[in-house]
């Protein structure tokens, strides 16, 4: 093989190493920049850390296999999100996913009504969300898009998300309500 | 901005900048306790949707990367090898091919020991006791027929001559058995006259449209096997 690399030209390889070396560090960066909150998106979306590990993986890869066709490092962040979404959807279409155990979050109703066990009640609310509720809600609290951002990426007008974010959020907010005023019955 | 419309901005996205939403907060001491209401239930929600990241995750998302990079490269290296494979391959075919179409003519004489040499112990014990007719029948292939007497033969048959298709014959000689070859001249063998190894020797006649190949062991006189040929064989010219 050492025979087919000495071959080729040397400028050719310098100048393919030096923009590989490019390459390699915009990746890097973007991989320690971007790579938390893919996972948290992706943790929320599947809540399962290997799966969500699994899924940021691939989009990382992915990412790789195509930084050379993003030219605008802005645009990066909707980029690396839009890769997530898809590689999220190809793993639904391989195998259906149970959602979380509706008798696990009956249990959660029975606990006290601690600002922790809030806390675990609300997440499970929000990983029971339907999609077309939390993936705009995850976009704007874990990302930190725009509206007008969200609606890019999910391809919605903006009125539309915002009436999702408004629901998604008034769902969680009513539920987690309920659920005080109920306990707060029991006890009372 | 209408009650409903600033609601649903208050929660939608309670940190939205646009003027008619601010100016409702600044006019409005409840309405801007219900959005700052909704700054704290997004920042809640944010810090619950924070989940601790796996260590080293972006370290371990740069191997795999390295790894399906390195990969690539190998794969690659397959590619050349798979290339140079199939070139060697190739050429591992062809070439007794080319040996075939390039080949220099082989020496009749090697090859009519050589021949011998191969079926020397089926060829000591042969006896078929070929009639002239049988000689004859064959014979005539090659534009020869029996006149006189050949003595005794043992054995008369086509053979493949290193590929060509000769008339072996194996006649009684003075010592022992001798082997006589009828080969097409136009087969295009170098045309030694008189030829020897360690155990054999041969000579070459032109008869006919053939060379006659006579080979028989060191002592035997093969003049009067050739001369017994020339003189009972009527050639067609």
């Amino acid at each position: 093989m050492n025979l087919f690399t000495r071959k080729r030209n040397k400028n050719d390889q310098a100048a393919v190493f030096l923009s590989m070396n490019r390459k390699q560090k915009r990746y890097e960066a973007l991989v320690h920049i971007y790579s938390p909150d893919l996972y948290r998106y992706a943790y929320w979306i599947c809540r399962d850390p290997d799966i969500a590990q699994d899924l940021v993986q691939e989009t990382c890869l992915r990412a790789w296999k195509n930084l050379d066709s993003l030219l605008d490092d802005n645009s990066v962040k909707g980029w690396l999100f839009t890769i997530l979404r898809r590689e999220n959807a190809r793993r639904f279409e391989r195998k259906r996913l149970p959602l979380v155990d509706l008798d696990d979050f009956e249990l959660a109703d029975q606990y006290d009504c601690h600002r922790e066990m809030e806390n675990e009640l609300l997440g499970r609310k929000i990983a029971l969300l339907a999609d077309e509720y939390k993936e705009p809600l995850l976009l704007q609290l874990i990302a930190g898009f725009t509206a007008e951002e969200i609606a890019v990426q999910l391809d919605l007008n903006k009125n539309t998300v915002l009436t999702r974010l408004f629901r998604a959020k008034k769902l969680l907010k009513s539920s987690l309500t309920s659920v005080t005023e109920k306990n707060g019955e029991a006890h009372g | 901005m209408d009650d409903i419309l600033f609601r649903h901005t208050a929660v939608a996205t309670p940190n939205d900048k646009g003027a008619d939403f601010l100016q409702r907060q600044a006019e409005s001491e409840k309405d801007k306790a219900l959005v700052n209401e909704a700054k704290q239930f997004d920042l809640d929600l944010q810090s619950l949707l924070k989940v601790d990241v796996p260590e080293n995750l972006a370290e371990k998302i740069l191997f795999e990367q390295r790894f399906s990079a390195d990969k690539k490269r190998r794969l690659n290296n397959h590619w050349h090898i798979a290339i140079a494979a199939s070139i060697a391959f190739i050429i591992g075919i062809s070439l007794p091919l080319l040996t075939t179409l390039n080949s220099s003519p082989l020496d009749i004489g090697t090859v009519a020991m050589a021949h011998v040499q191969d079926e020397y112990y089926f060829t000591a014990k042969i006896n078929e006791q070929a009639s002239r007719a049988a000689v004859n029948a064959k014979l005539a292939n090659y534009g020869g027929s029996v006149k006189g007497e050949l003595g005794d033969v043992f054995f008369v048959n086509y053979c493949s001559f290193a590929g060509t298709s000769a008339l072996h014959l194996i006649m009684q000689g003075e010592k022992g058995r001798v082997t006589v070859f009828v080969v097409p001249d136009d087969a295009g063998f170098i045309e030694t006259a008189a030829f020897n190894n360690q155990h054999l020797k041969g000579i070459t006649e032109k008869m006919g449209k053939t060379n006659v190949v006579i080979v028989g062991e060191k002592d035997e006189p093969l003049e009067k096997i050739n001369l017994k040929l020339q003189k009972n064989i009527q050639w067609n010219i």
